[in-house]
């Protein structure tokens, strides 16, 4: 019997009324086990529902030039490993970075960027993301001074990826391209 | 490659008068604007609009030869898009009342709408799609009695694509 591990091939279309436009939007932590997702049984990483029960914001200035999302996956000997990172760029040191190195020392959190494409992605819902920071003054009055949050995961599993952002519950609030957005208060539980 | 455009005569009327420079400039803030106006993201046009809150007018000497509106979208050939609009005005004499409203409106972060109504009777609102922001706001005595003790004010951004079109009455709805 030929080797056969069940994945068909199937058509990428190319359609030039898709937005590239890079950048994040909104950001959006919560843990891994308030997530809930509803998948397509028969394609594992469609998305077809999802819940972020419990959530916080991380706002940051999506003129920033800074925040974004990359994911790289690498094969070697049939062993796939997909690295996340997620990096935020915080404006301003202040009493905030105390909070994020709180939050720092949990390592099963997820993230939801909402991108400026329209596409929203879902990370860490395999194995959840270490999250670590930096923070710097800048050194004169040009500099900006901010919080870099970075988010890191491996996994076996891609972050999940959807054009649909209104597939995505973020506490009692469906996400909408109307921007209204609930900011629900920090539970790190 | 999937990658029709939508293609449509563009028609020329000796009536179009191209007749240049702006008449109104108004400043929301961008939740406030998409609050208030009922989008055709498609046709880049407004096709409702209730009274925007907060909006604020910026006026300006109509002839003095500096306020604008631009926007210029660029295509690459990667298919990336981008589209920087710019509105620049002149507010004459840099009073104390105008450093305090001016350096408020100056922050970074910020997500402007500007509504324009421009000397040819066409209507814009720009930044509806990332927001704008006060790029620059350069103050200047001037050297001499024939020059202008003035601000300048320029609001900029990075859109998807083209300001959206709005109609008078629409226009006077969104701005009283």
């Amino acid at each position: 019997m030929a080797f056969n591990c069940s994945v068909l091939l199937s058509d990428i279309d190319s359609n030039c009324s898709n937005s590239l436009t890079g950048g994040i939007k909104k950001v959006y932590l919560g843990l891994k086990e308030n997530l809930s997702l509803t998948l397509d049984t028969s394609a594992e990483t469609v998305l077809l529902n999802a819940n972020l029960e419990d959530f916080v914001t991380f706002e940051h200035n999506p003129k920033d030039k800074a925040t974004y999302f990359s994911e790289t996956k690498q094969t070697n000997l049939t062993v796939p490993v997909i690295e996340t990172e997620i990096f935020v760029k915080l404006p301003a040191i202040d009493s905030r970075a105390s909070k994020v190195e709180q939050m720092s020392y949990r390592s099963d959190i997820v993230c939801v960027l909402m991108h400026n494409n329209g596409t929203a992605t879902i990370s860490g819902w395999i194995r959840g993301l270490d999250m670590n920071y930096s923070a710097s003054s800048g050194a004169s009055i040009t500099d900006a001074s901010s919080i870099n949050v970075t988010l890191k995961g491996t996994s076996w599993e891609s972050s999940i990826a959807t054009s649909d952002q209104s597939l995505i519950k973020l506490g009692t609030l469906w996400v909408n391209h109307n921007e209204i957005w609930s900011n629900n208060n920090i539970n790190w539980g | 490659m999937a990658c029709n455009v939508t293609l449509a005569d563009i028609s020329y009327s000796c009536d179009d008068v191209a007749i240049g420079g702006i008449v109104e400039l108004h400043v929301a803030n961008r939740t406030d604007a998409i609050a208030a106006l009922t989008l055709d993201a498609a046709d880049r046009a407004i096709t409702a609009a209730t009274a925007v809150s907060g909006v604020s007018q910026i006026s300006f000497n109509n002839k003095d030869g500096f306020s604008v509106f631009s926007e210029v979208k660029t295509v690459a050939a990667d298919g990336v898009v981008s589209t920087v609009p710019t509105v620049s005005v002149e507010l004459p004499k840099m009073t104390a009342d105008k450093i305090t409203k001016l350096n408020d409106i100056s922050k970074g972060g910020a997500e402007l709408v500007a509504l324009v109504e421009t000397a040819a009777g066409t209507f814009h609102v720009c930044g509806l799609d990332y927001g704008l922001y006060a790029g620059t706001v350069d103050a200047n005595s001037g050297t001499g009695r024939s020059e202008k003790n003035r601000f300048q004010l320029t609001l900029t951004g990075d859109e998807l694509g083209l300001s959206y079109s709005i109609s008078s009455a629409d226009f006077i709805l969104a701005t009283t």
